[in-house]
């Protein structure tokens, strides 16, 4: 079929009138990710993407790159000028609005290297499977978070030592009314702890759309479900929240995860406990199964590893399916929070099949295991896994 | 064979912009890694019109075949009923047992 030579011009000036309009909204909100281009989509709407894992190969994820998890469909493109934070609630004595400029004048800048995980992250591949967003290794990131310290904030609000937890509702919406809001708290320890900020900064630029702009929160060590994106609303709760997503999501039964089942005992039951802190765990960035490897040619193994704060002290490899292991070369470990990178060099042997492992040990000594701990959400899979490789 | 590939990318958009009927559709579907293919239309059958009226009011359908491992008709009966009570979809009840049971009949992949 031919087209006609106007109608090619008509439609570039469309696309180009299409693309100017896009640049001429930039001064207020930033221009998507291309989500389709640099990550793996799981779903489209919401908006659920993750990392490809050769694109974890670095010690900073760079922004373009990470991940996206929304809960709702609608991302807010509130101008940033009009944008609003409320402070509020029966646990504030003065209740304040603050705007992004007001928020980056008035309080300390901090800025924290951080891993931001999904709970679910490696859920695809639990046996049996089990529902949820399914996905692979790669709905992890870390990065430099800058912004205000919360217990700045609520400081000068004034929090009441009566308050229990603290909420927070970004601009996000959902389709039908009668969707629950997206509503997280947290305990008010954690809020008043000086790692827990208010972000407008990742990796030195604002963040992305998608990963919260223009300020989100950040909670190092928590997994990503209390990282609310597009905060507007910050409500000190006297009584423990019953919203739908504390109450009904994101918890775990008791007894599973000993090691990082604490810390939120306001929204502790008899049979389960909201999710928290992360666990131990690792990646190998730089091997798919299946991959080739060049016999008699060193060959450095890749990955990082973190969990949630105690930091990591050391990652295991092994190259034959777990029978010995070796201790990898560790990178810099920039804070707490950060992950840590490793490397392990081996030179393959032509014509062998090689079974690689990572371990990571964190300052706490716990370690991962070699089989996923069995949950209904799927969370925290932590288990060591096997990538086969063959040199040739 | 990765130099090549790296070269399509840079070209594709010049290329794209050569042939405006279809601007949308040429970078999508990329030479990149990763390849995010267009989502496949459900299956057809009882019912299908009324999952994907109702269901895409909120989400895209990708759900429904992403979750077909994790699923059987109990499970997605359990799913349908936590999109109505949690969730807030208005679905009439007629429907639901249309939508569980087309679920049930294309997306049961759960292992036995």
């Amino acid at each position: 079929m031919k087209t006609r030579p106007w109608i090619r011009a008509a439609t570039a000036l469309l696309l180009l009138s299409i693309s100017t309009s896009v640049f001429a909204a930039d001064a207020v909100v930033p221009k998507p990710k291309n989500l389709e281009r640099d990550l793996i989509r799981r779903t489209e709407r919401p908006a659920n993407y993750e990392t490809p894992i050769e694109d974890l190969n670095s010690l900073y994820t760079p922004a373009n790159k990470l991940f996206v998890r929304s809960h709702l469909p609608n991302t807010a493109t509130t101008p940033i000028e009009k944008w609003e934070i409320r402070i509020e609630g029966e646990g504030i004595e003065k209740p304040m609005k603050l705007s992004i400029e007001q928020l980056k004048k008035d309080f300390p800048a901090v800025e924290i290297p951080a891993v931001v995980m999904c709970a679910g992250n490696r859920r695809s591949e639990f046996q049996p499977r089990v529902t949820g967003v399914q996905w692979g290794k790669g709905a992890i990131g870390n990065g430099l978070w800058k912004g205000v310290r919360l217990k700045d904030i609520l400081q000068k609000a004034g929090v009441k030592p009566s308050t229990v937890e603290v909420a927070f509702n970004g601009a996000d919406f959902p389709s039908l009314p009668a969707t629950p809001d997206f509503i997280k708290s947290i305990p008010l320890t954690r809020a008043l702890d000086d790692s827990t900020l208010l972000a407008y900064e990742y990796n030195g630029a604002p963040l992305p759309l998608e990963n919260g702009y223009p300020v989100r929160l950040v909670i190092p060590g928590w997994v990503a479900t209390y990282w609310v994106k597009q905060v507007v609303e910050i409500h000190a709760l006297t009584k423990p929240s019953d919203n739908f997503w504390m109450k009904k999501a994101y918890r775990i039964d008791k007894g599973k995860f000993p090691a990082v089942e604490k810390g939120f005992a306001s929204q502790e039951n008899e049979t389960s406990a909201p999710i928290t802190e992360m666990v131990v765990n690792s990646i190998i960035t730089n091997l798919q199964d299946g991959q080739k490897l060049k016999a008699g040619r060193e060959f450095r193994v890749q990955g990082f590893a973190w969990d949630g704060g105690r930091g990591i002290k050391t990652v295991e490899v092994s190259t034959d399916g777990g029978a010995t292991w070796t201790d990898a070369t560790l990178g810099v470990q920039p804070g707490p929070y950060s992950w840590r990178q490793f490397t392990h060099a081996f030179k393959p042997a032509k014509g062998r099949e090689y079974r690689i492992l990572a371990r990571a040990t964190n300052g706490a000594g716990q370690t991962q295991p070699a089989a996923a701990v069995a949950n209904g959400p799927g969370y925290h899979n932590n288990s060591t896994y096997e990538t086969v490789a063959v040199a040739r | 064979m990765k130099r090549s590939v790296r070269t399509l990318w840079l070209v594709a958009p010049v290329l794209s912009s050569f042939i405006p009927v279809l601007p949308f559709a040429t970078p999508v579907i990329s030479a990149a890694a990763p390849r995010n293919l267009p989502p496949a239309p459900l299956a057809a059958g009882e019912g299908r019109q009324q999952t994907v009226a109702y269901c895409s009011s909120c989400h895209s359908t990708e759900y429904i075949p992403m979750n077909a491992p994790a699923q059987d008709a109990a499970g997605w009966q359990k799913t349908v009923t936590k999109m109505v009570q949690s969730y807030g979809a208005p679905i009439p009840e007629q429907d639901q047992k249309l939508i569980v049971n087309y679920l049930s009949a294309h997306y049961s992949g759960k292992a036995r």
